[in-house]
């Protein structure tokens, strides 16, 4: 085994051009997965790492996969392999699936040894068709490359299920349900998945970025992931970068990283002073002005200090030519519509908000719109069934203390600041009553 | 007319002993309010008719908080205590 480089780390090895890494090349690269014995050593392991969840709650990794083993070992659990990746401004899970199956497979198969699955579900967004695919055939040359032998997990079965494009497809307890009944709209918790989950087991849902990470982890140790890092959180994480032209581009970066630096691995580089503002952690995210933010580090730990998050992984360039109050409206519009329309707040909350943001945005406000909106984020907030209602709110009350002069703009005088109305929203600005 | 809204103190979080919760699950509620007339004093209703539960259930209200849980017409109300 040749000696692990600080970074690439997930993404080391071939040439990502090359595509899928074999599995035969995975193991002449790392080895084969080592044998992990009761569990618990590795779970301590990923304690120490400090690694934490990559689909967007950062919860610490090690103590979920307690938890879980705590309730699975002898009645059984499953592990569930979050794929699902709906937030539309991120692409490091689907990137991941696709060039590197293998590490994500073995993650799951060390988390199935350590928790006591018999299962692993693999959950993968509908849409992200290539990473599904690959994933797939990762599996097929598993199940050819060990037949007849034993290897740490082998005795899991193993289910791809292709999620819903839904939004809310990837909440933990709407994967769950999904697995359970086909129905991918989250359910009401508790209890949660740890404690009751795919088949009535306990169920460890954890991100794929997650498993690929302690599949390293468990072979070089939690040192070895704790040596880059610039602060507080030590280690290194996928991002999805998106500037104001350009495609999005993942990277792996080490934690502790500034914006600044991420601006400069945008496919078109992205200069400070034609920035307007950043958008940290997608539309479960916040808006941050760009000037206030430039310096801001990656670091979770100190992220979490001042009330922010890295969510999963999203960093994301307003251009300073286009109407923040447009981006914010698709959004809200996005999130309205991908309400899995079960609980009234969050239903017709998001629907009201979505309405009142994209007549302010439209120079077509009404008088009380603006106030509404603020009265309506705080009475959405935490009244869903899941986070979803939370995080579309939470990303509005950013937009209208960030871009406050240009949304009283809109509101007030009827004008609107900026020509240019193109932002990275997929969705057409609609006229609402 | 909206009061201020107060989202519910103990949202989420275990509850100490002695403390009592009125919980809605949201799924089932279909915002019929009948609970917000049996309990004005905890749970008030937000512009489109669902509850907020502004308030941990003052031991005083337990009868009429298991009135709410009687008559709410989907069952999603529960009460919930701290041991
Ligand atoms: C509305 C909503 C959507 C979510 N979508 C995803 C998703 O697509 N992929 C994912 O890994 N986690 C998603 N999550 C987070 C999961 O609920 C869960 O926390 C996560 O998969 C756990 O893995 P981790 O601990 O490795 O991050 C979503 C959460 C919410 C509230
Ligand atoms: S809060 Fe919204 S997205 Fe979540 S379960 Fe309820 S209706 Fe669905
Ligand atoms: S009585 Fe039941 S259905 Fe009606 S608002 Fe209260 S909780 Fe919802």
């Amino acid at each position: 085994m040749s000696q692990p480089s600080l970074l690439p780390r997930l993404f080391a090895g071939p040439a990502l051009r090359g595509g899928s890494e074999p599995y035969a090349a995975h193991v002449e690269r790392l080895g084969r997965l080592p044998a992990i014995g009761s569990g618990t050593g590795l779970i301590r392991e990923l304690d120490a790492s400090g690694l934490l969840g990559r689909g967007g709650a950062g919860f610490p990794v090690g103590r979920k996969w307690r938890s879980v083993a705590e309730r699975g070992i002898g009645p059984g659990a499953v592990v569930l392999v979050n794929g699902a990746e709906g937030e539309p401004l991120s692409h490091k899970d689907r990137a991941l699936l696709l060039l590197r199956p293998h590490l994500v497979l073995d993650g799951a198969e060390l988390a199935a040894e350590a928790v006591g699955a018999d299962e692993i579900v693999l959950y993968v967004g509908e849409r992200h068709e290539a990473a599904a695919q690959s994933l797939e055939r990762a599996v097929a040359e598993r199940a050819k490359a060990e037949h007849g032998r034993r290897h740490a997990g082998s005795r899991a079965g193993i289910r791809l299920l292709l999620a819903p494009d839904r939004y809310v497809a990837g909440e933990e307890s709407a994967a769950v349900h999904f697995a359970n009944d086909a129905d991918a709209r989250p359910i009401v918790t508790p209890p949660r998945p740890y404690e009751r989950g795919v088949g009535g087991l306990p169920t460890l849902v954890q991100n794929v970025e997650s498993l690929a990470y302690v599949a390293l982890i468990a072979r070089h140790g939690s040192s070895w992931y704790r040596e880059p890092g610039r602060g507080e959180t030590r280690g290194t994480t996928l991002v999805t970068v998106t500037g104001p032209d350009g495609r999005p581009l993942v990277h792996e970066i080490e934690l502790g990283t500034t914006i600044a630096e991420i601006a400069r691995l945008s496919e078109t580089p992205v200069l400070q002073d034609e920035t307007q503002a950043v958008l940290l952690g997608g539309y479960f995210g916040r808006w941050l002005g760009a000037g206030e933010t430039w310096d801001t580090a990656l670091d979770p730990a100190a992220m979490k200090a001042s009330g922010l998050s890295i969510g999963a992984g999203v960093v994301s360039f307003l251009s300073a030519r286009t109407c923040p109050v447009v981006a914010t409206a698709r959004i809200a519009d996005y999130m309205a519509r991908q309400s899995a329309a079960q609980c009234g707040p969050c239903v017709f909350g998001l629907r009201s908000i979505a309405e009142a943001m994209i007549r302010i945005a439209r120079v077509e406000a009404r008088r009380d719109d603006l106030s509404n909106l603020e009265r309506w984020a705080a009475q959405v907030r935490n009244r869903g069934a899941c986070r979803h209602p939370d995080g579309a709110v939470g990303l509005l009350s950013s937009a209208l203390e960030t871009f406050g002069s240009e949304v009283s703009r809109h509101q007030r005088d009827r004008g609107c600041s900026f020509v240019e109305a193109r932002t990275m929203a997929p969705v057409p600005l609609r006229r609402v009553a | 007319m909206m009061a201020t809204v107060q989202l519910q103190p103990a949202h989420g979080r275990p509850l100490a002993r002695g403390e009592i919760r009125l919980e809605v699950d949201r799924i089932a509620c279909d915002g019929f309010g009948m609970c917000a007339e049996l309990l004005p004093e905890i749970v008030e209703l937000d512009d489109w008719g669902y509850p907020i539960v502004h308030s941990l259930l003052p031991k005083k209200l337990l009868p009429m908080a298991r009135r709410a849980v009687d008559v709410c017409p989907v069952l999603a109300l529960r009460i919930r205590q701290g041991h």
